[in-house]
Parts: structure tokens; C-alpha cells; sequence
């Protein structure tokens, strides 16, 4: 064909065209390239990502050196980049060409094509060794697996959500949510529903309040929500009405979700649970009695469903309510039961941090010797597990409790040693604290050079790591050390009357006045 | 093979690139003196972005200047962690040692830090942060330490979240600081919007403010970033610093140039002309739109043949 001849093809193709460049573009093209990668193209729009391995479980009949060829011809569009080994498709070509899948005439060969794709995705995992590697093939795999079927994506979505959301890795949550949403179209009800949930915790997580709120309400709009979505999500309307500090309408909102888990028969899973928020919200809005009727009730539930998790959770809330009402007893009997529980359940560090309450309560009535045998045992679980961020801590607080005991030398040693941690670790906040902790000892035993050297440590560590209201805020002690340290006013007037009455009497004497 | 045919491309496309010289002028203008040091690639989807990013990829090439890419497109780099073991590593580990013992110190479950508490309570804290016990791949000749790519952190720690990306930070900009102070280096980050929100906030509250505190002299960044609100808030953040690029459509001269650049169309001038016109018109100037018509165009072309 001359090249007029192929312009005036190409002109009659293109006024047959619909009206979007995109749609229009990506369907020419497809017309007009051979059939095989026209195939291909299609095919490499359902992965994020393909290469000639990729190619080759999408089409596993073509032979090795076809599939190279086809990759090659792909990588020569423009719709096409790539990095190294690994090809995409251009966002906007991918977006278009992946809706097609999702329409039903092209549902059969979808979940043909993610069936191949799983289990490619799975081999890869298995056969990598970085973790990073096997990370991202493993999100693949719960991508294609919704492709597949749709019941055991959600499945895998649900399990890999609850496992990054405990490891506080919400910017992950985040993304195996929009790759979810990826099949939004096509996804049934009850899946929305789930799909809904996920997207309220995750923007909750990342406090967008608002958003978690429109996310929350869409699952109680969905009819296909099941009783225990609905009562979960009334509850996390009432965490999300405490986090704003709404208590009045965090209580309504769980007592709504108690109402449902015993109307549907369900209350027995979730009550004390339930009643866990809520006595929050009452200890918060500063209803102590009525919170601590149901912490108590709460804790008691838990014992009973056999929720050791929530058994100390409970607990350990019931013994700060306890030490906030000044009933220490009950409060060191409501740590030691968590302390206790943690212990069964083998969470060493959480215990540690009970053993830390309990010993902070201790200091408080003046108990040194409770106080220390609870920081001991802190600290013995914090070695043995390595954390050497968590001895730090208590050892700040066992040289706080050495100081209110008045034995300055050994909390200033002890003051000194979980400073030194902290700097090893890099934590230059906890010793900048720490350096300031042991100023205030100096100052208040009138070792002004020593206190003034603590007090300049400090400032330059808050300053160091931009803490500007903490390094003020020592900077103002340090200004009130220096004046405490210098003469007090009256002695300089003192000073100044004497001055003037011996010049005076020089002057007498000189001029015989 | 794929390597290569896939460098072949790029090589095509760095050849055939039109437009954005204002765009490639900032660039240059950037690495050379520093002056702000924050180009922001901006614009809607398909406009040309990743393809004025590979052409600055390529200047650094020629020009013998360090680079580091980072596509949030891919779920590999959506993390701070990540995005500092893949800068690490493309700048070379040995500069990053404290960095990778600190991170082993988050992640490795059996990290120990020696601390002996004796029963009265002298404590004796071992000196030896900073080296990377036995299981960590390290290379002695070349003195290349790596630590173990574990991505979950421990959980027998009592470290929050935001105090881990707080040290881990500070120990990362602390060792990059020392780099750029005899390498500059040029960071390339592309498709921002598609980072995750905290990994977003990450890389303008951790990575790019110290900029404004005069900090990380040597480093120059690269965004492409589709347009936004968000977006425009965060350049407002760093106002001053940031040298905006907001690319347009591609007009009928600069489609006319492609085409000539094209050389497989083997179309005469006058033939180009209308070729350009149709395509002006049919892909409303969006590069990739136009790209993709003109490969359907030499498909005819080529059935022609």
C-alpha cells in the first residue's frame, strides 16, 4: 500500500472510532495488530505486572520461544513500559481493557485466566527467597484468587487484612483494599459488604474519621450485611465516636450493638467485648462507678467465653480505673490477673508492661519494695526477650521511684543507665527525657554545675530530633536553675547599700567633709 | 534477551521524544546548581510523565550523575522501609551499615542487644550496636553487609509504630547525609499518587522536609505525580523548593516532529501534515493516545507492504 493509501485507511478507521481516545486508541490497535498478540495484550491486563514467565502460564500450550516472541512484541508498544524484566500496561490502557474482563460475556475466560494465575503466582512465592519477593506474589495470588473465585479471594483478602492490621502496617491494609476494589463492579453484595468494613477500619486507622463514618454506614445500608458485620460495625462507630471524644454517642452506638448481639442470639461471642468499650467511654466521660460495673462485668465475661486476650485487657483497664479511685489494693489485684493471663498466653512483652503498671502504682503509695519486685520482674522478662527498648523504660521508672524514695545516688545511676540505652538503641527522645530526669535530681540537691550540664545534654538531644516545645520547656528549668543558682535579690541590695555607705565613708574621710 | 529488547525500546522512545524541553532545561538546571531541589512532574494520566522521567534517568546517565528510581506503581517500594533498603542498596551498603543493623534491631525476632542486669542492679549495656551477628549475609572482602529483607517487625518488642519510622529515619538521613556530602544523587519517584497514605506522608514529612532545614545538601528529587488537591497541599508545604512541571497536551507541531522522529513511517512531508491533523484531532494531543494510534498506523502500513 503507498503511503496516501495508508493515510486515507488509517482516516476512514479513524472517523469510525467512539469519541474517548483512550477506549478509541486501544481498540485500533487491537484491530490491527496480528491476533496472537492482540491475545496477549488482553490477557496482560487482568496482572498488575507481566513478564515472558507470565505470558507463559497465561498461554501454558505456546512454546517457550513463541512466548518470547509475543513478550517482545508487546514490550514494542507504546501502551507497554518496562522496567528490566518486568512489563506493565499503561494505567489508563490496563483500567479499560481490565473492565472488559469484568463484563459477563468475558467472565469464563477471567477466571480461566486467574486460575492460571494463582497458581503461577503461588509457584513464584514458594520458589523466592526475598521477602519482599514473596510478599508481593502473595498479594497477587489474593488478587487472581478473587479472579478465580470469589469466596476464597475474600477469604485470603480477610486473612491478609487481620494480619497486617495487627502488625500495624496500614498503609498495606490500605493497599490489598484497593486491590479488592479492583473487582468492585462485579462483586457480590455480601462480599461489598465485607469489602465496606475494611475500608471504614483502614480509614479509621488513619484517622479520617469522616471517611471511616461513610464507609461504616454503607455496611448497615447493605442488606446483605450479616448480624455479626452489623454488630462489629456498630461497635466501631461507637470506637470512632470515643476517638472524637463523642462519648454520649459511642455509648448509644454500643449499646445499639449489644441489643443486636442478644437478638440474634449472638451475645455470648460479643458482649464482653462490647461492654469493654463502653465502660471506657463511662470511665472516660468520667462516670467511674457505672464504668467499673462494666469493666467488672466485661472482665467476668471474658473469663467465661474463655477470652484470655480480653481477660487481661479487661484487667489491666479495671487497674488503672482502680488506681484513678485510689483503691490500690483492688488495682494490684486487677494487674497481678492480667499479669497472669498474659502469662498463659505467652506475651512476655505485654506483661512486662503490666509488671510496669503495677510497679508504678507501687511508687505511688510509697510501697518501695512492691514497687521494686514489680520493675524486677518487668525487667527480667524485657532481658530474657531481648527488647531493650522496654528496659529502658522501666529503668527510668525504677530510678523515679528511687528518687521519690529520696535515694538520689541510685536513681541517678539508674537514670544514667537507661539514658545509655536509650541513645544505643537511637532513641534520643527517651534520652533527652532522661538526661533532663537526672538535672531535676541535681537541681533539687543544689548541685547547680552538674544539674546545668544535665539540663544543656537535654536541650541539645530534644533539639536534635526537633522536639521544640520539650527543649523550651527545659530551657525555662534551666533559666530557673540559673537564678536559684545566683544571689537572691536582697543580698544584691545588700551588697549595693554597703558599697555606697563604704564610698561614702571614703569620701568623708578623703574630704574631711 | 528480554533485557535487552526491552532496553532497545526504551532506547527507541528516548529517540523519538518530543516537547517538554522547558521541562528537561529545569532538570538540568537542578542537578547542576541545586536551587531548589524538588521537580514536581505533574499532570493528568497518559500526558507523558514516566517518559519525561526516563529522558531525566537518561541525562543523569550522560551527565555521570548517581540516581535512584522508585516506581509506587509497583507493591515492592509502597513502604518507608522498603524505599530506604532499595536506596541503600542502590547506593551501596557500606554507607549504610548503622542503618541495617538498626533496621535487624526492628525485625530480626532473635536481635540481642547484651544488657546484663545484675542482681543489685548494676547494669552493664555491651557496646556492640552496630555490628551484625552471624546469619546476616555479609560479603568481609567487600565489606557489604545486608540484613535480612524481613519485612514484619519483631513482636516481642514494645516499640510503636511511629517511634520505629522515628529512629529508622533518623539513622537513614544520618547515613545519607554523609553520602551526599562527597556524591550528589538524584532520586526518582514516580507514580506518587499511588503511594499508600502513610507511606505519602513518609516521604513528604520525613524525606523532603529536612530539605527546608537545609539539610540533605547533594539531593535532588524527581515527583511525577498525577494532579490533585493533596498534592497541591503538599507543594504548598514546601513552596520555595519545589520547582513545578505541569505538562500539557502535546500540540500539532510537536505531534508533527514525532512523527518525523518516527522513522519506520516512512511518510513524506505533506503526508505527516495530515497525519499529525488526524491525530491532533483523535488522541487530543495525549502522547501515549498518540503513540498508540501511530503503531496502528504502521500496522496498516506494514499489512500494506
Amino acid at each position: 500500500m503507498s503511503g496516501a493509501g495508508a493515510v486515507n485507511a488509517f482516516r476512514e478507521l479513524l472517523s469510525a472510532l467512539p469519541a474517548d481516545p483512550v477506549e478509541s486508541s486501544v481498540e485500533l490497535l487491537l484491530s490491527q495488530l496480528p491476533g496472537d498478540v492482540a491475545t496477549y495484550l488482553r490477557l496482560c491486563a487482568i496482572p498488575h505486572r507481566f513478564d515472558v514467565a507470565t505470558l507463559r502460564a497465561l498461554g501454558p500450550d505456546v512454546p517457550p520461544e513463541e512466548s518470547e516472541r509475543l513478550y517482545q512484541a508487546l514490550l514494542e508498544l507504546a501502551v507497554v513500559g518496562s522496567g528490566g524484566q518486568v512489563a506493565r500496561l499503561h494505567d489508563t490502557a490496563r483500567g479499560y481493557l481490565f473492565r472488559q474482563w469484568l463484563t459477563p460475556s468475558h467472565r469464563v475466560e477471567l477466571t480461566v485466566a486467574s486460575r492460571r494465575l494463582v497458581a503461577h503466582f503461588a509457584a513464584r512465592q514458594q520458589a523466592a527467597s526475598d521477602e519482599t519477593e514473596i510478599e508481593q506474589f502473595r498479594y497477587s495470588v489474593m488478587f487472581h484468587r478473587l479472579g478465580a473465585d470469589e469466596t476464597a479471594g475474600m477469604r485470603e483478602f480477610n486473612a491478609l487484612f487481620k494480619e497486617r492490621r495487627r502488625q500495624f502496617r496500614i498503609g498495606d491494609c490500605e493497599r490489598l483494599v484497593k486491590l479488592v476494589c479492583e473487582y468492585e463492579p462485579v462483586l457480590r453484595p455480601e462480599s461489598l459488604a465485607v469489602l465496606s468494613y475494611r475500608k471504614g477500619q483502614n480509614a479509621a486507622d488513619y484517622r479520617q474519621w469522616a471517611k471511616a463514618r461513610q464507609a461504616f454506614q454503607a455496611v448497615l445500608d447493605n442488606p446483605a450485611s450479616d448480624a455479626d458485620l452489623r454488630i462489629r460495625t456498630h461497635n466501631r462507630l461507637g470506637m470512632l465516636a470515643a476517638a472524637e471524644r463523642q462519648h454520649r454517642t459511642a455509648i448509644a452506638c454500643f449499646e445499639q450493638a449489644l441489643h443486636l448481639a442478644a437478638s440474634s442470639g449472638r451475645g455470648a461471642r460479643y458482649t464482653h467485648r462490647i461492654l469493654r468499650d463502653m465502660g471506657a467511654a463511662h470511665r472516660d466521660l468520667g462516670d467511674l462507678d457505672r464504668a467499673m460495673e462494666l469493666l467488672s462485668e466485661a472482665a467476668a465475661g471474658a473469663q467465661e467465653a474463655g477470652d484470655l486476650p480480653g481477660v487481661a485487657a479487661c484487667q489491666n483497664s479495671l487497674g488503672m480505673l482502680h488506681q484513678k479511685r485510689h483503691e490500690i489494693a483492688e488495682a494490684a489485684a486487677a494487674f497481678h490477673a492480667s499479669a497472669t493471663a498474659l502469662e498463659q498466653l505467652t506475651l512476655p512483652v505485654q506483661q512486662a508492661k503490666v509488671y510496669d503498671n503495677l510497679g508504678t502504682l507501687h511508687t505511688e503509695v510509697g510501697d518501695w519494695t512492691a514497687s521494686m519486685e514489680a520493675y524486677a520482674r518487668s525487667l527480667a522478662i524485657t532481658r530474657a526477650a531481648g527488647d531493650a527498648f522496654g528496659q529502658a523504660i522501666t529503668l527510668n521508672n525504677m530510678a523515679r521511684a528511687h528518687q521519690r524514695s529520696r535515694d538520689d545516688a541510685k536513681a541517678v545511676e539508674l537514670f544514667e543507665e537507661a539514658g545509655r540505652i536509650f541513645e544505643q538503641v537511637g532513641d534520643h527522645y527517651g534520652a533527652a527525657q532522661v538526661r533532663r530526669n537526672i538535672g531535676r535530681v541535681h537541681a533539687r540537691l543544689k548541685r547547680f554545675a552538674q544539674a546545668r550540664d544535665a539540663f544543656t545534654l537535654a536541650i541539645a538531644g530534644f533539639g536534635h530530633i526537633g522536639a521544640t516545645e520539650e527543649q523550651e520547656a527545659t530551657r525555662r528549668e534551666l533559666a530557673r536553675l540559673e537564678r536559684r543558682s545566683s544571689l537572691p535579690w536582697w543580698a544584691w541590695t545588700a551588697i549595693v547599700i554597703v558599697a555606697l555607705l563604704v564610698g561614702l565613708m571614703i569620701l568623708v574621710a578623703t574630704y574631711d567633709v | 534477551m528480554s533485557i535487552s529488547a526491552a532496553s532497545t525500546v526504551v532506547e527507541r522512545r528516548l529517540r523519538s521524544f518530543v516537547d517538554r524541553r522547558s521541562e528537561l532545561d529545569e532538570f538540568c538546571r537542578m542537578v547542576d546548581t541545586g536551587d531548589r531541589p524538588i521537580l514536581a512532574i505533574s499532570g493528568d494520566t497518559g500526558i507523558g510523565k514516566s517518559s519525561l522521567l526516563e529522558r531525566c534517568v537518561h541525562e543523569c546517565a550522560l551527565r555521570h550523575v548517581r540516581k535512584v528510581e522508585i516506581d509506587f506503581g509497583s507493591i515492592r517500594y509502597n513502604t518507608y522501609l522498603a524505599i530506604m533498603r532499595k536506596v541503600r542498596d542502590e547506593l551501596g551498603v557500606e554507607h549504610f551499615v548503622p542503618l541495617t543493623d538498626l533496621i535487624n534491631y526492628f525485625t530480626k525476632p532473635s536481635y540481642h542487644l547484651q544488657v546484663d542486669v545484675s542482681a543489685g542492679s548494676s547494669i552493664h549495656v555491651s557496646q556492640n550496636v552496630g555490628t551484625v551477628e552471624a546469619g546476616a549475609q555479609v560479603n568481609v572482602a567487600g565489606v557489604v553487609i545486608h540484613d535480612l529483607m524481613i519485612v514484619e517487625p519483631r513482636t516481642d518488642l514494645s516499640v510503636s509504630e511511629e517511634e520505629r519510622v522515628a529512629r529508622l529515619t533518623d539513622r537513614f538521613l544520618t547515613d545519607l547525609e554523609r553520602l551526599l556530602a562527597t556524591t550528589p544523587v538524584v532520586f526518582f519517584f514516580d507514580h506518587v499518587d499511588k503511594a499508600t497514605g502513610d507511606t505519602r506522608r513518609w516521604l513528604w514529612n520525613e524525606l523532603l522536609t529536612p530539605l527546608a532545614d537545609g539539610r540533605l545538601a547533594g539531593a535532588r528529587f524527581v515527583l511525577c505525580v498525577r494532579e490533585a488537591p493533596k498534592f497541591e497541599e503538599e507543594l504548598a508545604q514546601m513552596r520555595g523548593l519545589v520547582a513545578p512541571a505541569r505538562l500539557q497536551p502535546l500540540g500539532l507541531p510537536d505531534i508533527t516532529e514525532y512523527l518525523a522522529r518516527r522513522e519506520e513511517l516512512r511518510i513524506g512531508d505533506a503526508e505527516r501534515e495530515r497525519v499529525a491533523e488526524m491525530l491532533l484531532a483523535a488522541s487530543k494531543g495525549i502522547p501515549v493516545t498518540v503513540a498508540t494510534f501511530v503503531e496502528s498506523f504502521l500496522q496498516i502500513r506494514r499489512r500494506g507492504d
